[in-house]
């Protein structure tokens, strides 16, 4: 009996399952999507390896009610989770943020005045028609990536996602009020980026 | 930062915290008034707010157009390693 049950639940994932056209299929979405939830774009490539891998050995538990695709994001979900459970991953290096020397002090002086050469110039150059704006984006995805994981990672989560940030906060094990130091400061950089590559010419 | 953060006297660095606070949610009152304050006399704060503002946009705006594209090589060998895992 239990020889026939094994063998009906392979018939059935044979029908509905095919492993092989998974990358072709289903990679480019899932691997948008764990780009959305994790820093760097490695650590979301491991995910989705990881979703296909597990999906493999869980092929047998596919019911077909779900379709492959759901199936599939359902896992990289969990990898996901996973991956922020992990505690050397969930504690941020929040040291960095906290620590005496004040990260923010390239920007500000003792007083918290804007340093002269930090200063905000004048943007002069209009984004807005069409080639500027494919050159503009190409600087600011530049601009991201330089970004450290965890702010890169909360604005991440804050424009793609549309996020609350309590639920970022939450999701991060982060305060609130770390939530805005590191979004005030990776703002600073990313401005500071865009100026620099971008306006001032 | 926040433990001495003057309400009604913001400086600059504590002036563009707020103002990055308000791009997202209302603030309450006496920073609210802090912030126009400090922004009546501080052009290089207007500034920023600005700035800050089509940072935002931009940032929106890329997301939503597309992520970091996979590289076909690294898809190529998922593939290889499936194909592997299924012959077992
Ligand atoms: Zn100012």
């Amino acid at each position: 009996m239990q020889v026939e049950d094994r063998h009906t639940t392979v018939q059935k994932s044979m029908t509905s399952c095919n492993p092989k056209e998974w990358v072709k299929l289903y990679a480019d979405d899932l691997f948008k999507f764990a780009c959305s939830k994790v820093a760097d774009s490695a650590q979301a490539q491991d995910l989705v390896q990881d979703t296909f891998l597990s999906g493999l050995q869980a092929m047998a538990q596919f019911r077909g009610d779900s379709s492959e695709k759901t199936w599939l994001m359902a896992i990289l979900k969990n990898k996901i989770i996973d991956y922020y459970r992990k505690p050397a991953k969930t504690v941020f290096p929040l040291d960095s943020i906290t620590s005496d020397s004040d990260p923010l002090s390239l920007f500000f002086n003792e007083k918290g005045h804007w340093r002269k050469e930090m200063a905000p110039k004048a943007w002069t150059t209009d984004i807005q028609d069409g080639i500027r704006q494919h050159e503009f984006t190409r600087i600011l995805r530049a601009c991201m990536d330089k970004l450290n994981g965890i702010g890169k990672t909360l604005f991440q989560q804050k424009f793609l996602e549309e996020k609350k940030s309590a639920d970022i906060c939450k999701d991060l094990a982060i305060t609130p009020s770390n939530y805005w130091v590191i979004i005030h400061r990776a703002k600073l950089q990313l401005r500071a980026c865009l100026e620099k590559n971008w306006f001032s010419n | 930062m926040g433990h001495h953060l003057h309400t009604l006297l913001p400086c600059c660095k504590e002036a563009t915290l707020l103002a990055e606070k308000q791009l997202q949610q209302p603030l309450p009152l006496l920073q609210r008034i802090g912030l126009q304050f400090h922004l009546l006399y501080c052009f290089f704060c207007r500034r920023y707010v600005k700035q800050s503002r089509i940072i935002d946009q931009q940032l929106r705006a890329l997301q939503a157009s597309e992520g970091p594209a996979l590289e076909e090589s690294v898809k190529l060998q998922w593939e290889e390693k499936i194909a592997a895992a299924l012959k077992k």
